[in-house]
């Protein structure tokens, strides 16, 4: 399967719902979730000749989709951008989501997410909700399948100590009321 | 008794969930999880969380004449150094911001700069050489008691202070006199030819 068989239509068929929910889970934004998924697919397209069928389509695609939601976050800490922020959500209501979403938003794995890193969110992500192995996510964030399994127990620690955090305080307000 | 200790077991969790543990690891790992109870629900506890994040709702993705049509089409990826129209409306609107404080910050120094030089009369001035009358604050008058007598007493006046000083014998045509208060000191010159 090469070039000519990656049609960016059926790229996107296939794989278009995936990328767009590891967009929303990377970001927790349904605006900037549609950006980062129409701009993973603009990259494909162009740099479909540069695919080595040494990986599979799909690890190469979802590592561009990670890729660009890291890069997402980094362009967030520019001032630029910061101002340019202001602007949409004060003019545009940008960021105001539908009620599906601001359902799916707070809930209390999107709440776990928001805790962690950009790059601790694609690691999890990546195997939690994408199922890659350790040597596969090695591969896609440039580190070794051992680190990844280290990483990873590190992030789930994090998890755990937030979640008893969240448990504790929980308590306390029943307590109080 | 196996090997294994809790902070063994708590180091290689992760790869006993996500099966990517060494089969030779996996007896002993299973074995702590049988003996261990702590463990035993810290691992379940893990397990759950993992359930959570998985369990997150999956949204519509939008459709593909969503991504390429309309507003939302991009004909390029943007580079490093593209702004969009609204980046640029900011930032211009920005340099507009910037000169207008730069020009009303210009006007304020300049207006304290004439401040500075307009007399005041609060500030004293010394100067041996008081070429602006401004700045010449020294009255020197004579102390004679009539206008025939040759003037040999003298009274300065330094801004608010007085002082008397005389001038002994006749034929003392020019006098150099300086003054000092210990932080200014001021000369004068009198020429009695004058």
């Amino acid at each position: 399967m090469k070039d000519s068989s990656f049609s960016l239509e059926s790229l996107y068929q296939h794989h278009g719902e995936k990328i767009f929910n590891l967009c929303y889970r990377m970001t927790g934004n349904y605006h900037d979730a549609q950006d980062i998924t129409q701009e993973v697919f603009i990259k494909v397209s162009r740099k479909i000749h540069t695919f080595r069928e040494d990986s599979t389509i799909s690890t190469w695609l979802y590592s561009i989709g990670v890729r660009s939601c890291i890069d997402h976050f980094r362009m967030k800490k520019s001032f630029t951008n910061l101002i340019t922020r202001l602007w949409d959500d004060s003019f545009n209501k940008r960021n105001q989501p539908d009620p599906e979403t601001r359902f799916i938003h707070k809930s209390l794995g999107m709440e776990i997410l928001n805790r962690l890193s950009p790059r601790e969110r694609a690691i999890l992500l990546l195997k939690n909700y994408l199922g890659f192995n350790y040597d596969e996510i090695g591969k896609m964030m440039d580190t070794t399948s051992n680190s990844v399994g280290v990483e990873l127990n590190r992030i789930r620690k994090k998890i755990l100590k937030f979640k008893n955090n969240e448990g504790d305080e929980r308590n306390e307000l029943q307590n109080i009321s | 008794m196996n090997g294994m200790n809790c902070k063994t077991f708590l180091d290689k969790i992760s790869f006993f969930i996500d099966k990517e543990m060494k089969p030779e690891e996996l007896k002993e790992f299973e074995l702590h999880l049988k003996e261990c109870g702590q463990c035993r629900e810290l691992l379940l506890n893990m397990e759950e969380n993992e359930n959570i994040i998985r369990e997150i709702p999956l949204l519509p993705a939008p459709s593909v004449s969503e991504i390429n049509s309309k507003d939302r089409i991009k004909n390029s990826i943007p580079s490093r150094f593209s702004f969009s129209p609204r980046t640029l409306a900011v930032a211009f609107s920005l340099i507009l911001i910037f000169i207008f404080a730069l020009n009303l910050l210009i006007s304020n120094t300049a207006d304290n700069g004439n401040d500075n030089n307009s007399p005041s009369p609060a500030t004293p001035s010394y100067s041996r050489n008081p070429s602006s009358p401004a700045d010449t604050l020294i009255t020197i008058s004579s102390g004679g008691s009539s206008p025939d007598d040759s003037p040999s007493a003298y009274a300065l006046a330094l801004n608010d202070k007085e002082y008397e000083f005389r001038i002994e014998g006749e034929d003392v045509r020019l006098i150099s006199l300086e003054l000092s208060d210990g932080e200014n000191s001021i000369s004068l010159s009198l020429d009695e030819n004058q």
